[in-house]
C-alpha cells in the first residue's frame, strides 16, 4: 500500500477497526461519523456527499445506510464494504442472510451501550409493552454480535431482554469478514494489492 | 360526526396508546359502523401521520402505532364478515417483500387496506424471490404483483421480477407495483426497476392497484378453482 487511504466510517465500527491488522490499519486514514446518523439517513446522505466533493480515493466502512449510498461508488475513487448493514459486514452475507432470514434483530456492542437511547429516544419506545409488540410483531428473536474486542455486557444484556420480553442470542463473529469486507474494498480501490 | 375526534385519535396515536385508541374506535364503530369511521375518521389521521412521518416530526414508535389501530381496526371489520373482501370482484394481488427485504411493517399495512377495497391478496411473506411472485401470480390469476422493499440494495432485486415478468411474456397480463421508504427518496427507482407504478403510502396503495389493473391490455388467466 503507498499511501493513506482516507476511510470514512461509522462509529459503530469504532472498536472493532482499532483492532485490525496493524499492516491493515497503518494504510487507513480513518474518520468516523456518529452510528446514529442510522437514525437520520438522508442526514448521513448529505454529509457523506459533502465529503466526497473532494475526489480523493476514499473508503467507506458503511452498510447501504443511506439512499444516495450507490451513487457515491466510483471505480478508483470511492468503494464501499460490501453488505446491506453493519451486520452482515461482520458476519458475511451467507451467516447474516441465514439469522436474517430467521427474524433475528441484532446488536452491535456500540449500540448495545447505547439501546436505550436507540430504542427509548431515537425510536419512541420510551414504554416497554409498546416496545415487546413491535418486537414480537416485526422479529422473531435477538442477537448480540460478540466481535471479540470487548467484553460481553451480560448486565445491560439483561436490561434488553428484560425491556424487550426476548431473549438475547450471542453470536460470535470476531473481525475476519470484517477484515475481508475491507480488503476487497480496498483492491476495487486500487489501493491494496491483495497481499 | 364522531363522538371520538381526529385530533383524540391522533393525540393517542402519538402518545402510544395503542389499546386506548382501538377500543375507542371499537366504540365508535358501534355508533356510526366501520365504513363510515375508516374513511371520515381513521383516514385522515392516518394522513396526517404520514405527512408526519415524511417530515420527520413523529417516531418509529407512533407510525407503528398509526398502523397498528389501522390494521387491528380493519382486521375487526374484516371478521365481521360486513366488509366487501376477497370476493375476487375486484382480482387477485399477490404481494411479498423481495428476496433479502424483512421490513413487514408496510407490507402488512398495504394488505389490510387492499383487503378493505375488495382485492383479494395472497401474502407470500418475507424475502420472496423474483420467480416465487411470478410462479404465484400464474397460479393464482392475479393481475398485480406487489413487491416490498425498504433498502436500496434490496430494491434493486425487484429488477429481477420485471426481468422474469418479461421473459415468460407476462407483461402485458401481469403489472408490477413496487413500494416501501426507498421508493419514497428514489422516486426515479420505480423506472429504472421497471416498475408500472408505486404509492407514496398504504392508503393510496388501492387507487394505484385500481389504476395498473384498468390499465392492463390482456385480462390475467383465470384462477384455478380451489
Amino acid at each position: 500500500m503507498s499511501s493513506k487511504v482516507r476511510t470514512l466510517a461509522c462509529g459503530i465500527f469504532r472498536q472493532e477497526l482499532a483492532r485490525l491488522p496493524p499492516e491493515l490499519l497503518s494504510g487507513l486514514r480513518l474518520s468516523f461519523l456518529d452510528s446514529m446518523l442510522h437514525m437520520q439517513p438522508e442526514k448521513l446522505d448529505q454529509i457523506l456527499h459533502t465529503a466526497l466533493l473532494n475526489p480523493e480515493p476514499t473508503l467507506l466502512v458503511y452498510g447501504d445506510c443511506c439512499h444516495n449510498m450507490d451513487e457515491f461508488i466510483r471505480p478508483s475513487v470511492c468503494r464501499r464494504t460490501a453488505g446491506v448493514n453493519c451486520c452482515e459486514i461482520m458476519l458475511g452475507s451467507p451467516r447474516y442472510c441465514e439469522l436474517r432470514s430467521k427474524g433475528s434483530f441484532f446488536f452491535m456492542p456500540e449500540w448495545t451501550e447505547r439501546w436505550a437511547e436507540v430504542f427509548k429516544t431515537e425510536l419512541g419506545f420510551a414504554d416497554p409493552d409498546l416496545a415487546r409488540r413491535f418486537m414480537a410483531d416485526s422479529m422473531s428473536g435477538l442477537v448480540y454480535l460478540d466481535t471479540g474486542v470487548s467484553t460481553i455486557p451480560s448486565g445491560t444484556i439483561k436490561e434488553i431482554e428484560a425491556f424487550m420480553g426476548m431473549p438475547v442470542r450471542i453470536e460470535h463473529t470476531g473481525l475476519q469478514q470484517l477484515e475481508l469486507s475491507i480488503r476487497a474494498a480496498l483492491k476495487d480501490l486500487g489501493a491494496y494489492d491483495g497481499a | 360526526m364522531f363522538e371520538y375526534q381526529e385530533i383524540e385519535l391522533l393525540d393517542d396515536i402519538l402518545a402510544g396508546n395503542l389499546d386506548g385508541a382501538v377500543a375507542k374506535l371499537r366504540k365508535e364503530a358501534e355508533r356510526s359502523g366501520y365504513p363510515e369511521l375508516i374513511h371520515g375518521l381513521v383516514e385522515p389521521v392516518l394522513r396526517r401521520a404520514g405527512e408526519m412521518w415524511g417530515e420527520s416530526k413523529i417516531s418509529l414508535a407512533q407510525s407503528y402505532v398509526a398502523g397498528k389501530v389501522t390494521e387491528l381496526l380493519l382486521d375487526e371489520y374484516l371478521k365481521s364478515g360486513s366488509a366487501p373482501v376477497g370476493d375476487g370482484s375486484r382480482g387477485v394481488i399477490i404481494m411479498g417483500n423481495i428476496e433479502d427485504d424483512f421490513h413487514v411493517l408496510g407490507r402488512r399495512m398495504v394488505i389490510a387496506f387492499l383487503r378493505l377495497h375488495g382485492w383479494q391478496v395472497v401474502d407470500l411473506g418475507n424475502d420472496v424471490p423474483a420467480a416465487d411472485f411470478v410462479d404465484a401470480a400464474v397460479r393464482h390469476g392475479a393481475c398485480i404483483i406487489g413487491v416490498s422493499a425498504m433498502m436500496l440494495t434490496t430494491a434493486l432485486n425487484i429488477k429481477a421480477v420485471r426481468v422474469e415478468l418479461d421473459r415468460r411474456n407476462l407483461g402485458d397480463s401481469i403489472k408490477l407495483a413496487v413500494g416501501g421508504a426507498i421508493f419514497r427518496l428514489r422516486p426515479d427507482l420505480v423506472q429504472e426497476l421497471g416498475a408500472d407504478g408505486t404509492a407514496d403510502s398504504a392508503m393510496e396503495a388501492p387507487q394505484l392497484m385500481e389504476r395498473l389493473a384498468e390499465g392492463l391490455s390482456k385480462k390475467p388467466a383465470a384462477a384455478p378453482a380451489g
